[in-house]
C-alpha cells in the first residue's frame, strides 16, 4: 500500500484511533498484527499474503530448533532455508526472464515478488542470528515474531531493527505519550515534503535523462542529472524513513535512524557509516563480523570489506550495474583503508576536502547504481568526462549558445531541493533532528510551518503521478 | 505569578485531545484553503478537460451540416494544430478536437462520429503511446481520464456551492481533495508567479476553431527528450483503426487521412525507421498518410516542454505542412 493513497489515509486514521485508545498490550497485539497483515494484503495481494504468513511462521517455528540444537549448523540450514523463497523471487525469475525460460513464469507472472521479502528474510534471519547467541530468548507467542516481521511501517523498506528492540517496546501496556505521538505526525509530514517536493522534482530531471543517456542534448545535463540523483535517492529514502519512524512513533514504537547527514561525511567509509544505517549495521553484524572482520590481517579486511559490498550490491537488485556498484563502493573502501584515508577526526580544510572527494567519488558511483544497463553506464561516463569539457569549450567559446541548456522552472525546484538538503543536513548535523529543534518554536508559528510543508509538498506534484519509493524495488 | 502558572500549564499532561484538536486544525487549514481557493479563482468548470472538450464538441455540433475537416488527436494536435488557418486557405470548415492522450483515441472518434456527415474529411494524428496500445480501452483510458484530469471544479459563491465541493471530494477521497488543492495550486501558478505551463485544461481559451490559443508565458518545464524507440511494437492499434474506419465507411462516405505529430528532430527513431514505418502503417491500415514523419521533425528550439508540444507560433509551420500535402493529395484524386 502506497503510503500516499487513499487507502493508506483511511487505514492510518484507523490506526491512530484505535492504537491511542486501546492501552492493553494484550489486546493491541492481536489487532496490530492484524492491521499489519490488512496493510500487506491490500499492498501485496492475497497470494502474496499467503507466502508471507508461511515465512513469518516458519521463522517462529524453526528458531526452536535453533534453541534446541545450538548447533552452528542448525543456524546455517535455517539461513539457507530462509534465503530459498528470496533467491526464487527475486533472483531466479531474473534469471528466467534474462534467458527466456518460461518454466516459472506462470508463477512469476500470478505472484510477483511478494513485496518487501528482501526485508522482512533479512529481519527473519537477524532474529535466527540473536536466538543462537543467546541474544534473545526464543520467542514463545507467535504474535512478537509476527508482528516483528510483519510491522507495516517497517515491511517494505525497512529499517532493520534488533529483534529484542521492537519487541520489548510491544510488551509493555500502551501509554500515551503526546510528544511521541506528535513527533511521529510531524517525521511523517516532514518525510512526505522530502519524498513530494524534493524527491520528485530531482526525479524529473534525473529521469528525463537517464531514460535515454544517449540522446541528443548538452552533456551537462546529464553531469547534472547525475549530481542531483545522489540527492533525489536520499530524499526519497529519507523521506520514507521517516514517515515508517512516524507512522510506528504514532503507535508508541520508536525505531531506529536510518540516515545520520550523509552528505556531510569526510570520507567514504564515514558516508557508509550514516547512510542506510540500519542495512550498514546489519552487514556488519551478520556477514563482516563473522568473516572476521577487523581483526584478521589486512588483506583477509580488504576481502571482508568487498564481500559486504558485493552483498550489499546483489541485494539492490540482480542485474550487473548493482553488482558493480557494490564492487566500486568495496574498492573506495579499501583503498581508503590502505591510503588511511578514512580517518574520523578530520578538521579544518582536510575535513572541507574529504567531503568534497567523498560527494564526487560517491556520485560516480551513483552512476552504476542508477543506470539502466552496462552499456548505458558507459554512454554516460562517456558523455561527463568527454562531452561535458567538450560542450563547456564550444560554449564559453561562444560556438554553442548557453541557452541551449535551457534553465527552467523545474530544474529551479530541483536546485531548492538540493540547497534544502544541504541545509537540512547542517542543521540537523549542528542542532539535532530537525523535529526536535522545531519542536522549540512558538506552538502556532510550528502549526504554520507544518500545514504549509504540506501546501507545498502536494502543491508542486500531480498527485496520482507520484512515483514509488524507490527502495520499495529491492 | 506568571512563571508558576506556566510551570502548573507545562506540568498538565497532554492528552489526545489536543493532538485531535491540532490534527483538526491542519484538516481545516488545508480544506479551508481550498474551498477558498476555489472561491476566489472559481470560474473553474469550464478550464478543466472535460470543459474543453464540451466546447469543442459544441463546435462539432454546430457545423455537423457544413462540410468540414476534423482534426484527432492527443496534445500535439492540440498544440500543432492551427485548424483556423486551415480553414482559412482551404475554404473548408476545420475544427480541431485535440486534446490528450489520456483518453483512448476510439473514445475521441466515437465522441465526433455522430456528427461527420458525406464529403468530410477526417485528419487523425495518434500520438505516440497510442502506437504501442490497444485501440478498443475506452473504459479504462476515459476512468483514468476522469479521475486525474476532469476536476468538476464548481464556482464558489455560496454555502451550497461549498457543500457541493465537499460532497464531491468526499465522493472521489482524497484524491478529490488533492485535485481542488492542485487546481488552486495550478492557478496561482499560472498568474502569480508565471511559472506553469498553462495547459488547456487550465486556460481554456480555445477560439472558434477549437485551437489552443493561449500563448503567452508557456514557460517550459523540464524538457523532455524524445525517445520513440518501441514506438511500434505490434499493429494492435492500427489493426484496430482500420477495422474501425472500414465500418464507418460503410455508412458515412468521408475520407480520412493519417497525420503524424511533430516531433523533435532529435528524438530517437523507431527501430525500423521512419520511411519503412510509413510504408507499413499505410499498407497496414489502408489510409494515405500526409506527412511523412521526417518532414514532421522539427528543430528542438520550435518545442517547449516534450518533443512532441510545438510551441504556438510553430503551430502555423506544421499545419502550413498538413495544407500543403492536403491539396497535393485532393489534386492527385481529381485525376486518379
Amino acid at each position: 500500500m502506497n503510503f500516499f493513497s487513499l487507502e493508506f489515509l483511511i487505514f492510518f486514521i484507523a490506526i491512530l484511533v484505535i492504537f491511542i485508545f486501546v492501552k492493553k498490550a494484550k489486546v493491541r497485539l492481536p489487532l496490530l498484527l492484524l492491521a499489519n497483515l490488512v496493510f500487506y494484503s491490500i499492498g501485496g495481494g492475497f497470494i502474496a499474503l499467503g507466502i508471507f504468513v508461511a515465512i513469518i511462521a516458519y521463522f517462529y517455528g524453526y528458531s526452536f530448533l535453533i534453541k534446541k540444537y545450538k548447533k552452528k549448523w542448525t543456524l546455517i540450514l535455517g539461513i539457507v532455508l530462509s534465503l530459498l523463497p528470496l533467491l526464487f523471487f527475486k533472483y531466479l525469475s531474473y534469471i528466467f526472464r534474462q534467458y527466456n525460460v518460461s518454466t516459472f513464469s506462470g508463477v512469476f507472472s500470478t505472484v510477483g515478488v511478494p513485496l518487501g521479502i528482501s526485508f522482512f528474510t533479512l529481519q527473519g534471519i537477524s532474529y535466527f542470528a540473536d536466538v543462537y547467541s543467546g541474544k534473545v530468548e526464543v520467542e514463545k507467542n507467535p504474535l512478537f515474531v509476527g508482528i516483528f516481521l510483519s510491522l507495516f511501517s517497517t515491511v517494505t523498506s525497512g529499517p532493520f531493527e534488533n529483534y529484542s528492540h521492537v519487541v520489548d517496546q510491544l510488551k509493555k501496556d500502551y501509554e500515551f505519550n503526546y510528544e511521541q505521538t506528535a513527533d511521529g505526525l510531524k517525521n511523517m509530514v516532514l518525510g512526505m515534503f522530502l519524498k513530494l517536493f524534493v524527491a520528485e522534482n530531482l526525479g524529473i530531471i534525473v529521469n528525463a535523462y537517464y531514460t535515454s543517456p544517449g540522446g541528443n542534448y548538452s552533456s551537462l545535463w546529464l553531469l547534472l542529472s547525475t549530481i542531483l540523483f545522489g540527492f533525489q535517492l536520499y530524499a526519497d529514502f529519507y523521506g520514507y524513513s521517516l514517515i515508517a519512524k512516524g507512522t510506528a512513533e504514532t503507535m508508541g514504537i520508536e525505531l531506529m535512524d536510518n540516515f545520520h547527514q550523509p552528505f556531510l561525511s569526510s570520507s567514504i567509509s564515514s558516508f557508509w557509516s550514516r547512510w542506510h544505517i540500519s542495512f550498514q549495521k546489519w552487514l556488519t553484524k551478520h556477514i563482516y563480523i563473522p568473516l572476521g572482520g577487523s581483526r584478521v590481517k589486512t588483506p583477509r579486511i580488504l576481502a571482508n570489506v568487498l564481500i559486504v559490498f558485493l552483498v550489499s550490491g546483489l541485494w539492490h537488485g540482480t542485474g550487473l550495474t548493482f553488482i558493480c556498484w557494490g564492487l566500486v563502493n568495496g574498492l573506495y573502501i579499501c583503498l581508503e583503508r590502505l591510503l588511511h584515508l578514512n580517518s574520523k577526526q578530520k578538521v579544518g580544510w582536510r575535513r572541507i576536502v574529504g567531503t568534497i572527494y567523498t560527494f564526487i567519488f560517491i556520485t560516480i558511483s551513483w552512476i552504476f547504481f542508477r543506470a539502466n544497463s552496462i552499456s548505458d553506464v558507459g554512454i554516460i561516463f562517456k558523455q561527463i568526462f568527454v562531452g561535458v569539457p567538450k560542450d563547456l569549450y564550444h560554449a564559453f567559446n561562444g560556438t554553442i549558445s548557453w541557452a541551449v541548456f535551457n534553465p527552467s522552472v523545474r530544474v529551479g525546484f530541483g536546485f531548492i531541493g538540493l540547497f534544502l538538503v544541504w541545509i537540512l543536513d547542517f542543521v540537523e548535523r549542528k542542532f539535532g533532528s530537525l523535529v526536535t529543534i522545531i519542536n522549540k518554536w512558538n506552538s502556532v508559528l510550528r502549526l504554520i510551518f507544518y500545514i504549509a510543508l504540506i501546501f507545498v509538498a502536494i502543491g508542486f506534484v500531480k498527485w496520482g503521478e507520484t512515483s514509488e519509493f524507490m527502495y520499495a524495488q529491492f | 505569578m506568571h512563571s508558576s502558572k506556566k510551570v502548573v500549564m507545562d506540568n498538565k499532561k497532554k492528552g489526545p485531545g489536543l493532538l485531535f484538536a491540532k490534527l483538526g486544525i491542519v484538516v481545516l487549514a488545508v480544506f479551508g484553503f481550498t474551498v477558498g481557493g476555489l472561491a476566489f479563482y472559481g470560474d473553474c468548470e469550464k478550464r478543466n478537460y472535460d470543459g474543453c472538450y464540451q466546447y469543442k464538441l459544441q463546435l462539432l455540433k454546430n457545423s455537423a451540416n457544413e462540410r468540414k475537416a476534423v482534426f484527432i488527436g492527443g496534445s500535439s494536435t492540440n498544440f500543432g494544430i492551427h485548424a483556423k488557418l486551415f480553414e482559412e486557405e482551404t475554404g473548408i470548415r476545420a475544427i480541431n478536437m485535440g486534446l490528450s492522450a489520456g483518453r483512448s483515441f476510439e473514445a475521441y472518434l466515437e465522441s465526433v462520429k455522430p456528427y461527420i456527415k458525406d464529403g468530410d474529411y477526417v485528419f487523425m494524428c495518434p500520438e505516440h503511446p497510442y502506437y504501442h496500445s490497444e485501440f478498443h480501452n475506452i473504459d479504462n483510458g476515459t476512468s483514468m481520464f476522469y479521475l486525474f484530469q476532469n476536476f468538476d471544479a464548481i464556482k464558489i459563491n455560496n454555502a451550497t456551492d461549498v457543500y457541493n465541493t465537499v460532497k464531491y471530494s468526499l465522493y472521489n477521497g482524497w484524491t478529490g481533495w488533492l485535485n481542488a488543492i492542485l487546481q488552486v495550486f495550478d492557478e496561482m501558478l499560472v498568474d502569480v508567479f508565471h511559472t506553469k505551463t498553462p495547459a488547456v485544461y487550465d486556460r481554456w481559451t480555445c477560439n472558434e476553431n477549437g485551437d489552443f490559443t493561449f500563448h503567452k508565458d508557456l514557460t517550459p518545464t523540464v524538457y523532455t527528450p524524445g525517445n520513440v524507440s518501441s514506438a511500434l511494437n505490434s499493429f494492435t492499434f492500427f489493426d484496430g483503426l482500420r477495422n474501425y474506419i472500414n465500418e464507418w465507411k460503410q455508412t458515412v462516405n468521408f475520407t480520412p487521412y493519417l497525420l503524424f505529430a511533430p516531433i523533435d528532430e532529435n528524438a530517437i527513431a523507431g527501430d525500423l525507421g521512419f520511411p519503412q514505418l510509413e510504408e507499413l502503417i499505410e499498407e497496414r491500415t489502408g489510409i494515405k498518410i500526409l506527412n511523412s514523419q521526417l518532414e514532421s521533425a522539427y528543430p528542438r528550439e520550435y518545442f517547449f516542454d516534450t518533443y512532441y508540444h510545438l510551441k504556438w507560433e510553430y503551430g502555423d509551420t506544421h499545419t502550413q505542412l498538413i495544407i500543403d500535402k492536403f491539396i497535393e493529395a485532393e489534386t492527385l484524386a481529381i485525376f486518379a
